[in-house]
C-alpha cells in the first residue's frame, strides 16, 4: 500500500474539505446537542439551568417515549424488509439491456422522491380517506370490501399506512442506490450465465448479490438508519395519531421539544442522543445476529 | 434668564407642533424622523399578504419617507426563526407573539424582546379609549404604568363555540336550519334524522393533530368550561365527571355513526361541510372568510350557538385579555415611527380597520366590527356572541398573584406532552376505550408537576401557591363573568 | 453465409451457434418485453397516480379538488392557480437562488465526498478506522436539533444573510452517507486497475483522476440526491437569510401557501408542479449514467 510522504500530503489535501465541513456542520452540532442535553433550555435564555442527567431520567421514565420507540423499531424493520428487496429487484429489472422504455420507468419510480413530504401526506390523506377516497372507491366498487376501510382512523392500521406510504416515497432513492451498485457487475457475467442456462433468480443470487456485497452492506445500513429517523410522513399523514398511536421517536422529539414555546431543547437533545444510542445498539445487534447466522450457514455448508 | 426660557419654550412648542404633524393624536413627544425609514413587521398571517401590501402602499403615500416591510411566514417556521432573529440582532420593529396567552408580556420581557409601545411608555387617553374599559391591565399589557401591548382581536365574538348548519343538508332531511338544536338530545335527534333521510354525514368533526379541540371546546363549554384547567378549583380538569360526561356524549354520537368517518384534519372537514357532505361543523367565526375562499357563502349556512346539556347551560366559553398580539421590539431603531404606525393602524375609522374588516380576517378589539361586517353570517355571530352567558370573562391567576409573572410552574405542567388531553381523547374515541383512566393519568401527572414546582418556587421566596389558581373562594362559577374588583388589591 | 470447405466448414460450425444464439436472444428479449412492459405500465399508473392527482389538483378549484374524490378530471377547470402560485411563492425572486444553492452545494458535496471516499478506501493512515467509525456513528443521531449550533457557527463566521453561508450549511450536513458510498465503491475496484496505473508511472493525483470516471454511477447518485435535497430544503435557506429575504429559495416560497386558517392546496400543487421541473430534468440527465458499467474498464 502506498505510504510515501508524497502520498501523505495528498491524503491530507483530499481529507481536508470533508473534515472541515463535516467537523463544523455535523460534529460540532452533535457535541453541542450533547451539551444542551444536560440543561433545561428554551433556546432563548442563556444556558443556565444545569440538570445533569435529569432529562435522560425523565425520558427513560416516560411511557410515551417507549411507545414511540416501539413504533419506530417496528416501522424500521418492516419498511426496510419491504423496500430493500423490492427496490433491488426493480433496479435489476430497469438495468437490463433488453428492456424498452427504461428511462420512462425509472423516472416514474423516482417521482415520489422529488415530491415534498407535505404534499405526499396531503395526497394520501385524500386518497385513503373512508368518505370519498380513491382507494376505498376502488375497493368497494370491485366488491373487495363491504365497508370502506379506515386505515388512518385506527391505531394499528395507521402504522401500516405509514409504512406503505413511506416505502412508496423513498422507493426511488434506493432504486437509484442499487442501480449504482449494479454497475459493479459486468454484463459479460450475466451473458455467460445465460449461456449456461441460468434462470433470473439464480443470476441474482449467485452473481449479483455477491458482487455488490460491500456496497449492499452500506445501502442496508443507510436504509435502516433512515427508516429509524422517519418524520415527515408521520407529521403530514397522521400527526402521530390517532391519539399517539403512530408516534415515532423523531415525532416525539419534535412534539415535546419544538412544537410549543417555550421550547425544550435540552429535553429534545437528550431524547435524540438516547435514541441514537438505542438505535445503534439495535442495529449492531442485528448485524451480530446476521453475521452469526451467516457463519453458521457456512459451517453447515448451506 | 426669563427671556431665554421663554424662547426655549417657544422653540419647544414649535418642535412639538412639527412632531404632531403625523399621527393624528395630540402629545406624541419625540418627533418621528423625516429621514427615510424602513419599518419591518413580522407575523404568520400569510393569507393577509396582499392586504399588507395595500397597507404599506397607503402608508407610504401618506408618509413618503416611511417604507413598511411586512413579512409573513408559516406559523411553525415563524416560531422557530423569530428567536434566531433576536439572537442575531436582526429582529423586526414590530412582531406578533401570543403563545403564552396573558403571560406573553412577562415572557417577552424576560427575554428582553420588547420595548414600550410608545417611546416613553405613556399613551394618551384618547388612544386607550378605542378599547373597552379594562383592556389595559398591569401585568398583562402594562407594567409600572408603562404600556407594552394592546389587545388586537376582540374576545367577545372571536373564539370557538359556534355551530354551523348546512342549509342544503338540513333541507334534505326535512329540518329547518333556523331551528337549530339547542340541547344535547336535540342534537342527537337531528343527527338521527340527517343520517336516515340523507346521504350526508351529520357532523364533520376533525380529529387529526389538535383539531379535535374545535368540537370539544364548543361542547365542553356548555357543561363546565372549554379550558383544560379548572379555574374554580385550581386543578387540571379532564378527569372531572362533567368533562367525562361531555366526552361520553360525543363518543356516543361517534359510535352511532353521526360523525363523518376517518380521522381528518380541519381542512378536510371544512370542505366536507362546504360540499354538502356533512350537515354540522363546529368552529369559530374565522370560518366565514375560510368558506368564502372556497366559494361557499353565507347563503349556504346558518350560524347557531353550541348546544347545551339538557338540564341547561352549566358553563360558558372563556374570554381573557390575552390577545395582546403585536409588540414593539426592543431592537427597533425607530421607536417613534413604530408608535406612529401603531396609532395609524388602530384608528377605528381608518384605512387599516376598514380594509382589514372588509377582508373579514378577524374582529378587532379597537374597532366597531359590527358596523363594517355586514354579511348575514356575521350578524348571526354577533347576535350569538351578545347573548348573555355565551362567553364570560374568566379570572386570571396573574392578576391575583402578580408574582406569577416569573413563575414557570404552570407552563411546565401544561407543556409536558403538549396536547396530551386531545390525544387521549382521540385515542379513546377511535379505539372505543374508556377515557377515565387515561384522563386521570394526564390530570394527576400535570397537577403533580404544577404543585411541586409551585412549592419549590414558594420555598425560594416567590409569593405563589396553588391557591393563585382557584377562584371558587372568590365566589366565581363557570357561568359568571369574573368581577375584576375581586382581585386582591396590589 | 459463405460456405467453403475446410476452414469454411469450421467457420460454419462456429458461426451458426452464435447466429442462432443471437436470434434466440432477440426472441427472448421480445418475449421478456411483452411480459414486462405491460406489467410495468400498469404498476406505473398506480405508482404515479398521486402525482397525476397533484397535476389535476393544480387545475381545480379548492372545493372542486375535494368533491372530485379520485377523479383526475378537473371540473370545473381552474387555470388561475398557476398565476397565483407564481406570485405567492415568489418564483421570479427565488428560482435563481434555488439553482445557485442546488448547483453549488452539489458541487461542494461531490468534491468533498469523492476526495474523502477515495482516500478512505485505498489508503491506510493513522486514524483512518476511527474516522470511518465516527462517520458511521454520526449517521445514527436524528438531526432535529442540529440547526441551532449550525446557526451559531455561521453567525460567528459572519456569513449570515449571505449565499455562501447557505451553501456551506447545505453541503455540510448529510455528506457522511455520500462518503460511505464513495468509499464502498472505490474499495470495490479491482486492485489490477491500480497496479496497472502504478506501472504506467501515475502518481497519486493522476491515479485518482483515472479512477474517478469509473465512479460515474456514484457521482450520479450524489448529484441527484444532493440536488433534490437542496432544492426542497427550506429550513436552512430560511434561517440563514433572516435579514435578507431576497436570498430565500423556492422551497421557502412554498411555505407561503400556509395561512393562519387555511392552506391554499391548489396553489401549492401548482407551485410544486412549476418548481420540480428542473429536478426532474436533472434526474433524466443523470440516470443515463446507470447504463454503462465497468465492463469497458476491466477489458481495457
Amino acid at each position: 500500500m502506498p505510504g510515501a510522504s508524497g502520498s501523505r500530503f495528498w491524503i491530507f489535501v483530499f481529507l481536508f474539505p470533508f473534515l472541515v465541513l463535516y467537523g463544523g456542520f455535523t460534529v460540532w452540532p452533535l457535541l453541542a446537542t450533547a451539551y444542551y442535553s444536560l440543561f433545561n433550555w428554551d433556546g432563548i435564555q442563556p444556558l443556565t439551568d444545569f440538570v445533569g442527567l435529569g432529562n435522560y431520567q425523565k425520558i427513560w421514565a416516560d411511557p410515551i417515549f417507549w411507545l414511540a420507540l416501539k413504533n419506530t423499531l417496528v416501522f424500521a424493520v418492516a419498511e426496510t424488509a419491504i423496500k430493500l428487496p423490492l427496490t433491488l429487484v426493480v433496479a435489476v429489472l430497469l438495468t437490463r439491456r433488453w428492456l424498452l422504455f427504461k428511462s420512462f420507468f425509472r423516472t416514474v419510480f423516482f417521482l415520489p422522491v422529488i415530491l415534498p413530504v407535505a404534499l405526499a401526506g396531503l395526497v394520501f390523506t385524500y386518497l385513503l380517506n373512508p368518505s370519498n377516497g380513491a382507494l376505498n372507491a376502488f375497493l368497494v366498487d370491485h366488491n373487495l370490501v363491504h365497508t370502506p376501510i379506515d386505515l388512518l382512523g385506527h391505531g394499528n392500521t395507521a402504522l401500516i399506512a405509514i409504512i406503505l406510504v413511506a416505502t412508496w416515497q423513498i422507493f426511488g432513492q434506493y432504486m437509484v442506490y442499487w442501480m449504482a451498485a449494479l454497475q459493479n457487475v459486468p454484463e459479460e457475467l450475466y451473458e455467460a450465465a445465460d449461456l449456461d442456462g441460468a434462470g433470473e433468480l439464480q443470476k441474482l443470487w449467485h452473481i449479483t448479490l455477491p458482487l455488490i456485497r460491500p456496497v449492499a452492506i452500506i445501502i442496508t445500513l443507510l436504509a435502516i438508519v433512515n427508516a429509524l429517523h422517519v418524520f415527515g410522513v408521520v407529521v403530514t399523514l397522521t400527526s402521530g395519531g390517532p391519539g399517539q398511536a403512530s408516534y415515532t421517536v423523531s415525532y416525539f422529539i419534535y412534539n415535546e421539544a419544538f412544537s410549543e414555546a417555550p421550547f425544550r431543547y435540552g429535553y429534545g437533545s437528550a431524547a435524540a442522543l438516547l435514541f441514537a444510542v438505542l438505535a445503534f445498539v439495535f442495529v449492531s445487534g442485528q448485524a451480530v445476529l446476521a453475521r452469526g447466522a451467516l457463519r453458521r450457514r457456512q459451517e453447515y455448508g448451506v | 434668564m426669563g427671556r431665554l426660557t421663554k424662547r426655549a419654550a417657544m422653540i419647544a412648542a414649535v418642535l412639538g407642533l412639527v412632531g404632531c404633524s403625523g399621527g393624528g393624536t395630540a402629545g406624541t413627544p419625540p418627533a418621528a424622523s423625516a429621514a427615510p425609514v424602513t419599518l419591518k413587521l413580522m407575523d404568520f398571517s400569510t393569507e393577509q399578504t396582499a392586504f399588507h401590501k395595500q397597507v404599506s402602499d397607503e402608508y407610504t403615500r401618506l408618509y413618503p419617507n416611511v417604507t413598511i416591510q411586512w413579512v409573513s411566514i408559516a406559523q411553525a417556521q415563524y416560531e422557530q426563526t423569530l428567536p434566531l432573529a433576536f439572537q442575531s440582532k436582526q429582529a423586526p420593529d414590530i412582531f406578533y407573539w401570543q403563545k403564552e396567552g396573558s403571560n406573553s408580556m412577562n415572557w417577552l420581557m424576560s427575554n428582553s424582546w420588547i420595548g414600550t409601545v410608545s417611546p416613553d411608555g405613556k399613551v394618551p387617553s384618547d388612544w386607550t379609549k378605542r378599547w373597552p374599559a379594562g383592556s389595559f391591565q398591569n401585568g398583562i399589557n402594562m407594567k409600572n404604568g408603562k404600556v407594552y401591548g394592546f389587545p388586537w382581536q376582540d374576545t367577545q365574538y372571536w373564539g370557538p363555540g359556534y355551530m354551523y348548519l348546512n342549509k342544503a343538508v338540513f333541507a334534505q332531511a326535512g329540518l329547518d336550519p333556523n331551528q337549530a338544536p339547542t340541547t344535547w338530545s336535540q342534537l342527537a335527534d337531528t343527527c338521527a334524522t340527517i343520517k336516515s333521510k340523507t346521504k350526508a354525514y351529520c357532523m364533520a368533526v376533525p380529529m387529526k393533530g389538535t383539531d379535535w379541540q374545535r368540537a370539544w371546546y364548543a361542547m365542553a363549554a356548555g357543561n363546565m368550561t372549554d379550558l383544560l384547567f379548572d379555574y374554580k378549583n385550581g386543578t387540571f380538569d379532564l378527569s372531572d365527571p362533567r368533562m367525562l360526561d361531555t366526552f361520553n356524549y360525543l363518543k356516543g354520537l361517534y359510535n352511532k355513526g353521526y360523525f363523518a368517518p376517518g380521522v381528518q384534519d380541519k381542512s378536510f372537514s371544512r370542505q366536507q361541510f362546504a360540499a354538502g357532505q356533512a350537515g354540522i361543523y363546529m368552529d369559530g367565526p374565522w370560518m366565514v372568510s375560510v368558506w368564502d375562499q372556497l366559494g361557499f357563502h353565507s347563503d349556504g349556512y346558518v350560524v347557531a350557538a353550541h348546544p347545551n346539556p339538557d338540564s341547561g347551560a352549566a358553563g360558558a366559553l372563556s374570554s381573557t385579555n390575552s390577545t395582546n398580539d403585536y409588540w414593539v421590539s426592543s431592537q427597533t431603531q425607530h421607536a417613534a415611527d413604530a408608535w406612529k404606525l401603531i396609532q395609524w393602524i388602530t384608528n377605528p375609522t381608518g384605512f387599516f380597520v376598514r380594509n382589514f374588516l372588509k377582508n373579514q380576517f378577524a374582529t378587532l378589539a379597537f374597532a366597531d366590527s359590527k358596523k363594517v361586517l355586514t354579511d348575514p353570517a356575521w350578524q348571526q355571530i354577533f347576535k350569538i356572541g351578545d347573548t348573555k352567558g355565551f362567553r364570560v370573562s374568566y379570572p386570571d391567576p396573574l392578576l391575583k398573584c402578580p408574582a406569577l409573572s416569573t413563575s414557570s410552574a404552570y407552563t411546565d405542567a401544561s407543556a409536558l406532552h403538549p396536547n396530551w388531553e386531545l390525544q387521549v381523547m382521540v385515542d379513546a374515541i377511535t379505539s372505543n376505550k374508556d377515557l377515565k383512566p387515561a384522563a386521570q393519568t394526564v390530570v394527576s401527572t400535570r397537577q403533580q408537576v404544577l404543585a411541586s414546582e409551585l412549592q419549590k418556587e414558594a420555598a425560594s421566596g416567590l409569593n405563589v401557591s396553588l391557591s393563585c389558581y382557584s377562584f371558587g373562594t372568590n365566589g366565581w362559577d363557570f357561568t359568571k363573568s369574573f368581577n375584576p374588583a375581586s382581585y386582591p388589591k396590589s | 453465409m459463405a460456405v467453403a470447405a475446410g476452414e469454411a466448414g469450421e467457420q460454419v460450425t462456429l458461426e451458426r451457434p452464435r447466429q442462432t444464439h443471437r436470434l434466440k436472444r432477440l426472441d427472448r428479449s421480445v418475449y421478456l418485453n411483452l411480459v414486462a412492459v405491460p406489467v410495468l405500465l400498469l404498476i406505473s399508473f398506480f405508482w404515479a397516480y398521486p402525482f397525476l392527482w397533484t397535476i389535476s389538483t393544480a387545475f381545480k378549484t379548492q372545493l372542486g379538488a375535494f368533491t372530485a374524490g379520485a377523479s383526475l378530471v378537473p371540473h370545473p377547470l381552474e387555470l388561475g392557480n398557476f398565476a397565483r402560485a407564481w406570485v405567492t411563492a415568489g418564483f421570479s425572486n427565488y428560482t435563481a437562488n434555488s439553482f445557485i444553492y442546488a448547483v453549488s452545494s452539489t458541487l461542494v458535496e461531490l468534491i468533498k465526498s469523492a476526495l474523502c471516499g477515495y482516500v478512505l478506501a485505498r489508503y491506510r493512515f493513522p486514524g483512518r478506522d476511527l474516522l470511518y467509525k465516527i462517520i458511521v456513528l454520526t449517521l445514527f443521531v436524528p438531526i432535529v436539533s442540529i440547526v441551532i449550533p449550525q446557526f451559531v457557527l455561521i453567525e460567528h463566521l459572519g456569513l449570515l444573510n449571505s449565499r455562501l453561508g447557505v451553501i456551506l450549511a447545505q453541503s455540510g450536513g448529510a455528506g457522511a452517507l455520500y462518503v460511505l458510498l464513495f468509499t464502498g465503491f472505490f474499495e470495490n475496484l479491482p486492485q489490477e486497475l491500480f497496479d496497472a496505473a502504478r506501472v504506467d508511472g501515475a502518481g497519486f493525483l493522476q491515479t485518482f483522476w483515472l479512477m474517478l470516471p469509473l465512479a460515474r454511477p456514484i457521482i450520479a447518485v450524489v448529484v441527484i440526491f444532493q440536488f433534490v435535497y437542496s432544492w426542497n430544503d427550506f429550513t436552512i435557506p430560511l434561517i440563514f437569510t433572516l435579514g435578507q429575504p431576497n436570498l430565500q429559495n423556492l422551497a421557502v416560497g412554498m411555505l407561503y401557501f400556509q395561512g393562519t386558517h387555511t392552506f391554499d392546496w391548489t396553489g401549492f400543487a401548482a407551485g410544486i408542479l412549476m418548481s420540480f421541473t428542473p429536478v426532474l430534468l436533472v434526474f433524466l440527465a443523470f440516470q443515463g449514467y446507470f447504463v454503462r458499467g465497468l465492463a469497458g474498464a476491466v477489458k481495457g
